[in-house]
Order: C-alpha cells, then sequence, then structure tokens
C-alpha cells in the first residue's frame, strides 16, 4: 500500500507543479495583454485616485492637467483635440492621452516606486508631465484659417524634425464628450478622426518635388534636359493633358508651372523600379516612427505597374495615397539638404517634482537624396513661389520655396495642397496644407502656409 | 504531565507571528482607529501558541510542520479577506479559532482513532442523511441548494459528509481490500461479482447525486477523487481507476447537458472572453488579478480587491496573489505542496491499514481541492465554487479542515520525535 501512496503523493506534485508553471505563464508572458485589457477595471480604479500627468506646449501652455477633484480638463479645447486626445472612462483613451499613458499616470519608471511610497503614506499617486514641441500660436493660427473646412496643416523643423503644428478640421472639444459624443460620430466630417495623421489624401502635384528628386538622383543630367511638350502625353490612346502652352521646358520651368506631361515623361523615361525604389526610399510603404500612430501612404509594387499607372504616379495621381505629415516630412528632406529628420511630437518627459526622465532626442531615419539634388529642386520650388502657382506664399524680403496641387479625387472637387519651407536657404519651417474639396492649392492653401512662415520666422 | 520541546513546530509558528505581526501593524497604522485589531491578532498568536503547548504535553511523536504550515494559511486567508471586507475578516477570525479549538479538541479526545472503525456503517447512514436532508429542506444560495439552517445557524451539509465519507471509505476498504486484490487479467471477472462493484456505483452514484444537488461539477469530483484514490491506494488497480474514471465522465457528460447551471459555467472557462460581460466576468477577473501584481505584488493593501468577484471565498488566491505577486502565489501552492506531502508522510509511516487509508483520504481532500479551486482561478479547469482549505472565507470548511487535520496528526502519532 506504501507504494501506491508515493504515487499517489507524486501525482499531485505533479499537478501543483502545473499549477505554479500555469501561474507563471499568467504572470509573466499573458500580463502585457491582461494588464491593458479595457475591461480590467484596475487602470480606471488608478485612474480615479492618481493625479495624472499635465500635457504642455513648447512655451508651457497647457494642453490637459487634472484638477483637485480629478477631472481632466483640456484647456485648449478645439485647438489641441486630436494631439492630445482625451483619457475618460466612457470614451476611451486617444492620441498622446493614450500612447503615454504610462507616463502621465506614474506606473513607469522611477515614478512608479515613488508612487509605491506616496500611496503607502496616503498621498494620492502623481504622473509625469510631457513637454511637447508644438508651438500653440502657431497651432492656432493653423486651425483659425483651415476654418472648420476639413483638411489638415503639418508644421515640421526641417532641422531636427520637432513638430510645431499639427492640425486637424473639424475639430472637436475633449471637454465636452459626453454631450456632443451622439453628434461627433455620426457627423458625415468625421470630426473625431485626425487628418494630418489618419487621413490618406492622393497627392496630386505637390509629389511632383519628389518625382523631381528621385530622378536628379537617378540622373542629375535630367536638370539641364530640355523636355518636348505637345500639351498633351498619349499612353495606349489614354491622355494626361497639361495645362500649360510651351512647347519645350526645363524641369525647373516645369515645377514652376507645374507640367503634367514632364513628370509623365519623366516617370516613363525612369521606369517603374526606379520610380518606386525612389518612393520607396521616402518611406512609401513603410510605417514612419513617431509619438503618434501615423497610417501607412501607400503605392503600388513595381511589376503592378502598367504604363498609364507609371505616368500618373508621376503627377501624384493614380494609387498613390499619404498622410498629410508624410508630405510635410518629405518637403522637410528637401529643405534639410536630403537628410530626413525621424518627426517628434513629445520633447521632454519631466517627473511631477521636475527631474527630467525622458529627452526626445532628434535622430535621423535616413537620406534619401543627395544635398546637391535637395538644392536644385529647392530651386524649383523656389521658381514656383517667384514665378508659379505658388505666389500666395511669398513674403517680402524672404526666399520661399514651395509647390501647389490639386489633386484629383474621384468622388468630388480636387483637395487643395500646399507644401513649402522658407526660407529657402536655411529653412525654419516646413509646412504641408491640405483642404479637403477646395479646388486650386494655390489660392487656398498657400496662405495659410505663408501665415505660418512668418510666424515661425518672427514676423 | 510530561512537556517534551517541539522545536520545529515553535521556530515556524515565530515565523507564523512575525508574519501576522506585520500585518497587523499594516492595518492598524494605515486604517488608524482599528485599535481591536490588536486584540483580534494577539488573541489568534496567544492560541496558536497555547495550541503548541498542548502539543508539547499530548502531542508526543506527531508532526511539527502540519500544524504551521495551515496555520500560515488561515493567516493568509485573513489578512486577504480583510482587504476585501473587514467584517467578514472577524467572523472569519472566529472561524479560525474555533478551528484550532476542535483541531486540539480532537486531537485529545479521539487519540485513539482506530475506534472509528467500528461505526462505519453508522457514518455511511448520517452521510446518506445529510444528503437527503439537503436535498428535502435544502436552501438555496447562490444557485445551489447547498445549505441547511439550523436554529439560525447556516452550514453545508456536504462538508460534514466528507469527512463521513472518509472515515467510511477508510475502514471499508481496508476490510475488503483483500477480496478486490486480484491481477490485471482478472479484474474483468472481478467486475460482474457485486461486492467489488457495489462501492463503486454506489460512491458514483452519490458523487453524481450530489453535483446533482449542488449543481457543483468540483464538489463532485473531490468526492469522486478521494474515493478512486483511496480504493488506488488499497488495491494498486490502475484498471479500477479507469473504470471510474470511464463512469464519472460520462455522468458528467449527461450533467453538462441536463443541468444549465454546469453548461454555463463550461462554456465560461472555453471561451471567457467573449463572455466578459457575463458568465466569464469571474474567470477574466481573476487572471486581471492573478497578473496585475507582477513579480513581487502591488504590495499588501495596495491591490484592488473590490474590482474581484466572490474575493473572500472562490477567487481568495487572486486576491493574494495580486497583493504579493507571482512569488507569494507560488509560495501560497508550495505550502499545499508541503502540507500535501506532510500528509502523505503521515499515511506512509502510519503502522494499520486504517489509518493509511485515513490520512491518504485526508490528505488527498486537501490536495485534490485545493488544485481543484486554484486551477479553476488559473482557468486550468472550469471555475468551481469550492473553498481553497484554510484560506477561503467560509466556516463549515474551516471547522471541516482542522477537525480532519486533528486526526490527521492522531494517525501519525508515532514514537519517535519529528
Amino acid at each position: 500500500m506504501k507504494q501506491n501512496i508515493y504515487k499517489v503523493a507524486l501525482f499531485f506534485f505533479g499537478l501543483y507543479f502545473i499549477l505554479i508553471l500555469s501561474l507563471i505563464y499568467i504572470n509573466q508572458f499573458e500580463s502585457e495583454m491582461l494588464t491593458t485589457h479595457p475591461k480590467n477595471r484596475r487602470i480606471w480604479e488608478l485612474e480615479a485616485e492618481t493625479i495624472r500627468g499635465g500635457i504642455f506646449a513648447r512655451n508651457g501652455e497647457i494642453l490637459a492637467r487634472t484638477t483637485e477633484d480629478h477631472t481632466r480638463v483640456y484647456p485648449q479645447k478645439e485647438y489641441t483635440a486630436h494631439l492630445v486626445g482625451y483619457s475618460s472612462v466612457r470614451f476611451g483613451k486617444t492620441g498622446l492621452e493614450d500612447r503615454y499613458d504610462g507616463y502621465l499616470l506614474g506606473t513607469i519608471g522611477t515614478q512608479k516606486y515613488i508612487n509605491y511610497f506616496r500611496r503607502l503614506a496616503g498621498k494620492a499617486p502623481e504622473g509625469d508631465n510631457l513637454l511637447l514641441t508644438l508651438d500653440l500660436n502657431m497651432q492656432k493660427v493653423a486651425l483659425d484659417m483651415l476654418a472648420g473646412r476639413r483638411g489638415a496643416v503639418v508644421a515640421i523643423n526641417p532641422q531636427n524634425g520637432a513638430v510645431l503644428a499639427l492640425a486637424s478640421s473639424p475639430s472637436f472639444d475633449a471637454n465636452r464628450l459626453p454631450e456632443s459624443w451622439d453628434s461627433l460620430t455620426n457627423n458625415d466630417n468625421s470630426p473625431l478622426l485626425n487628418r494630418a495623421l489618419q487621413g490618406v489624401y492622393p497627392p496630386g502635384s505637390v509629389l511632383k518635388i519628389m518625382v523631381a528628386a528621385a530622378a536628379l538622383e537617378n540622373n542629375p543630367d535630367y536638370w539641364n534636359q530640355t523636355f518636348e511638350n505637345p500639351g498633351y502625353l498619349e499612353i495606349n490612346g489614354r491622355r494626361i493633358h497639361d495645362t500649360t502652352v510651351r512647347t519645350e521646358l526645363t524641369m525647373k520651368e516645369g515645377l514652376a508651372i507645374s507640367s503634367n506631361v514632364l513628370f509623365g515623361s519623366l516617370a516613363l523615361e525612369l521606369g517603374s523600379d526606379s520610380l518606386i525604389q525612389g518612393f520607396e526610399n521616402f518611406y512609401f510603404n513603410k510605417t514612419i516612427p513617431f509619438d503618434l500612430f501615423i497610417k501607412r501612404s501607400s503605392v503600388p509594387k513595381a511589376n503592378k505597374l502598367t504604363k498609364n499607372a507609371l505616368a500618373e504616379l508621376g503627377i501624384g495621381q493614380g494609387e498613390t495615397l499619404i498622410t498629410p505629415l508624410h508630405m510635410a516630412l518629405i518637403t522637410a528632406t528637401i529643405a534639410n539638404d536630403g537628410i530626413m529628420y525621424k518627426p517628434y511630437l513629445v520633447e521632454q518627459i519631466v517627473s511631477p517634482q521636475g527631474a527630467l526622465i525622458k529627452q526626445g532626442n532628434s535622430s535621423i531615419l535616413g537620406q534619401p537624396i543627395t544635398a546637391e539634388t535637395a538644392n536644385l529642386v529647392t530651386e524649383g520650388m523656389v521658381a514656383v513661389v517667384e514665378e508659379g502657382y505658388g505666389k500666395n506664399a511669398r513674403i517680402p524680403g524672404v526666399s520661399v520655396a514651395g509647390k501647389t496641387g490639386s489633386a484629383e479625387n474621384p468622388l468630388g472637387i480636387s483637395h487643395a495642397w500646399f507644401v513649402g519651407f522658407a526660407p529657402a536657404d536655411n529653412p525654419q519651417i516646413a509646412v504641408a496644407v491640405v483642404l479637403e474639396n477646395q479646388g486650386a492649392g494655390g489660392t487656398h492653401a498657400a496662405p495659410i502656409a505663408r501665415e505660418l512662415f512668418k510666424l515661425a520666422l518672427g514676423m | 504531565m510530561k512537556l517534551r520541546a517541539r522545536w520545529h513546530e515553535f521556530g515556524l509558528l515565530i515565523l507564523v507571528a512575525v508574519v501576522a505581526g506585520l500585518g497587523t501593524f499594516y492595518i492598524y497604522f494605515t486604517s488608524g482607529q482599528e485599535r481591536q485589531i490588536l486584540f483580534y491578532s494577539s488573541a489568534l498568536i496567544g492560541l496558536l501558541f497555547f495550541v503548541h503547548l498542548v502539543l508539547c504535553v499530548w502531542g508526543t511523536g506527531t508532526d511539527q510542520f502540519i500544524l504551521p504550515i495551515s496555520a500560515m494559511l488561515s493567516l493568509l486567508g485573513l489578512l486577504g479577506i480583510y482587504r476585501v471586507d473587514s467584517q467578514m475578516a472577524f467572523k472569519q477570525w472566529l472561524w479560525v479559532l474555533l478551528g484550532l479549538g476542535s483541531f486540539v479538541l480532537i486531537m485529545i479526545l479521539v487519540q485513539d482513532y482506530r475506534k472509528l472503525e467500528a461505526y462505519k456503517f453508522i457514518f455511511m447512514l448520517v452521510a446518506i442523511f445529510f444528503l437527503l436532508i439537503t436535498v428535502l429542506a435544502g436552501e438555496t444560495v447562490g444557485g445551489a441548494r447547498a445549505w441547511l439552517e439550523l436554529g439560525g445557524f447556516r452550514f453545508q451539509p456536504a462538508e460534514i459528509v466528507k469527512i463521513l465519507v472518509i472515515f467510511f471509505l477508510a475502514s471499508y476498504l481496508q476490510e475488503i481490500k483483500s477480496a478486490l486484490k486480484v491481477s490485471h487479467n482478472e479484474v474483468f471477472k472481478l467486475l460482474m461479482e457485486p461486492r467489488a462493484m457495489t462501492p463503486i456505483i454506489i460512491m458514483a452514484g452519490a458523487s453524481l447525486g450530489l453535483l446533482a444537488i449542488q449543481k457543483d461539477l468540483g464538489a463532485a469530483l473531490i468526492f469522486f477523487g478521494i474515493f478512486l484514490v483511496m480504493l488506488f491506494t488499497s488495491t494498486a488497480s490502475l484498471a479500477f481507476l479507469f473504470i471510474g474514471l470511464g463512469v464519472f465522465s460520462i455522468g458528467a457528460i449527461i450533467a453538462y447537458y441536463i443541468f444549465g447551471h454546469i453548461r454555463i459555467r463550461v462554456l465560461a472557462w472555453l471561451a471567457p472572453w467573449s463572455r466578459i460581460d457575463g458568465s466569464g466576468y469571474q474567470i477574466t477577473q481573476s487572471l486581471f488579478a492573478l497578473a496585475s501584481g507582477g513579480i513581487f505584488g502591488s504590495g499588501y493593501g495596495l491591490g484592488q480587491p473590490q474590482v474581484i468577484p466572490a474575493a473572500a471565498t472562490d477567487l481568495i488566491f487572486a486576491v493574494l496573489t495580486e497583493e504579493l505577486g507571482l512569488l507569494g502565489g507560488i509560495g501560497i501552492i508550495l505550502l499545499f505542496l508541503f502540507i500535501s506531502y506532510r500528509g502523505f508522510r503521515v499515511a506512509i509511516v502510519s503502522d494499520n491499514n486504517f489509518g493509511i487509508l485515513l490520512a491518504t483520504g485526508i490528505t488527498t481532500l486537501f490536495a485534490l481541492q485545493s488544485f481543484i479551486i486554484l486551477s479553476g482561478v488559473m482557468k486550468l479547469l472550469p471555475l468551481t465554487g469550492v473553498t481553497l482549505p484554510f484560506v477561503s472565507y467560509g466556516g463549515s470548511s474551516m471547522l471541516v479542515s482542522y477537525i480532519l487535520l486533528g486526526l490527521l496528526m492522531n494517525v501519525g502519532r508515532s514514537q519517535r520525535s519529528f
């Protein structure tokens, strides 16, 4: 009988061993899913007792803070709603409130341990503060000039990738979510959508700066070449028309007057492999790392392109889709001698006691083009503003580089685009503006960019 | 009266007292006014050392580890229950005191446990009586008709039936075990014999009957598991084991289709996340708690037990693991492993067959019951409403556990000191 008891005992020890392994598995390997699960009320209990960290703009303006009675307030209302997001028991978390939740709640890093002692001492736990690169003044001007129209404005410092403005319109007031939720979610204009990061648009003619850059990178001689322009480009019986009447053009002139024939022919001459490679060097079909989620910009694979589609890519039409932030980043890359900086919005994470927890460093994503190429394209973009459609971006005494666009879309009137930077020789700011269904970019989008340039240059 | 030192027990009880002291002072200093906690705590520690002293006199030759382990488990249970509801903790404190009292009484009064062997059919009849009376006059609490009320005092007869069934099986099996001892190829012949098959059919029937009354797969599994382990211990026949498991499985499958209550629990186990707001609520909340403490836990007093359902009873382990962490959780499992080890050791060193079977039955009860509820909490098995012995809130379970522990100690009495 005693032999049998040994077996029974071993059997139970085996069962307990399984229990221990199972507990380790749940506690260590499933913990990520379990501790962040939205139905796990711990996070909200913690939320209710914690003094959540604040979010501040470049000059210390408050964008979000928690009051003594533990309500979260957003003093800038519609101006920073999309990028700051909201933190609400009922509606969840979005924006920076979501992405930096651990820091804001004080559950990451040293603050976690400080909060242990605060709770033991009966004090409310505190979260870290976020200091942003955002220029609140510029952000306000951008949203005011969007004036409730559907669209987005992104401004970046090309020399380090710091995001200065990130505006999406129409916007919403995160302080009034309970009252306005139904109308916000049923609104056809999707005010909750952050168009600057998640809106994907056909770029139209603004993409010609990138096509020009990709072409020059392959062969700098294109710059001095003269292109024939019969007024249309016919491929397999289909024509791409040109609004210009000149019969011979250089690339610089082609940029200034936005010649479809020139850039369509250029795409055909480059061939799909080189062109798509150029797109991908500029982060098409890739995820751009950022403090917030950016939707991927897309371009078809090289082997799937017909000749018609290839020519359309050359003029920014066809199946190409891009986010406003990505367009601003491409512009900033050309402004910054071909060096593409990773965009960043969080400058510093600071503890409640004021100690620096994390520094948002600028870092280089890549260099898709050489400085020589970038300078040639810049020359063309200056011509756009001085001689072409971009005259609404002109500033007396400052050399401005830009490009307009009016992107056809199958659903209605073209989207108005403007991208540019200033000053052309020592760029302080690169901007992308898109206005949905507003037609010509030079008329509607360029004036917004000009105001931002003036702010950035202290004018 | 001769006093014999029990140094292992003494040292381990000091450890229990230190943990109790730390918990007490934390509660005292954080809650501010609760001065009576000092009284409750010192009464508990005092009683523990009093029991220890009694064992120094009457407990010569008994195991020195069993009392400190069970005391540690009860203490952790009290600390966990206090985090859920302080009033419940005070009631539980009373039950632990009564449990320790009955432990000592049993140890002194039933030193000659072999006398119990003579009453086996009385135990059987009383067990059947309790089961029947529950069916006829039981009160329904939480979906299961499992409670009896006597003069304002409510208890679960199934807990008492557990003791009676272990007594009965220990004496019955040791009596017929020579008849059941056959070689493997003769097993099927034996199955035709009513003397061999009757107990299997009766026990399977009784367990499944209990399942029907309590609508609780866990309790039925414990009863039948104890029976199978004791049967295996006395016969070493794997054939009986498999036949028994087969009969029980068929019964369980039928029960699954008959009782909606059981079906809901099984479905909640298979796919809890899609039922998170309904039947899957309890198990998912349990998993949240098990993961949220990390390795070292949130710290005692810093978890969120108020968001855990049935926190003081079924999910007490989740409450403790959240605050004491992975290490604390593993520690509790190891305490159960260790008390099982000491229990089976008692069975092995016992000098008579009745004692061996009694100790095996009692230890299997603790081991199996703790495994079933712990695996339920971790989603290894469907979550059932059985208590975690010595830890969960509940008077009947606490008393019965300590009474059985007292008997186990007596079975383990030997001339040489441990």
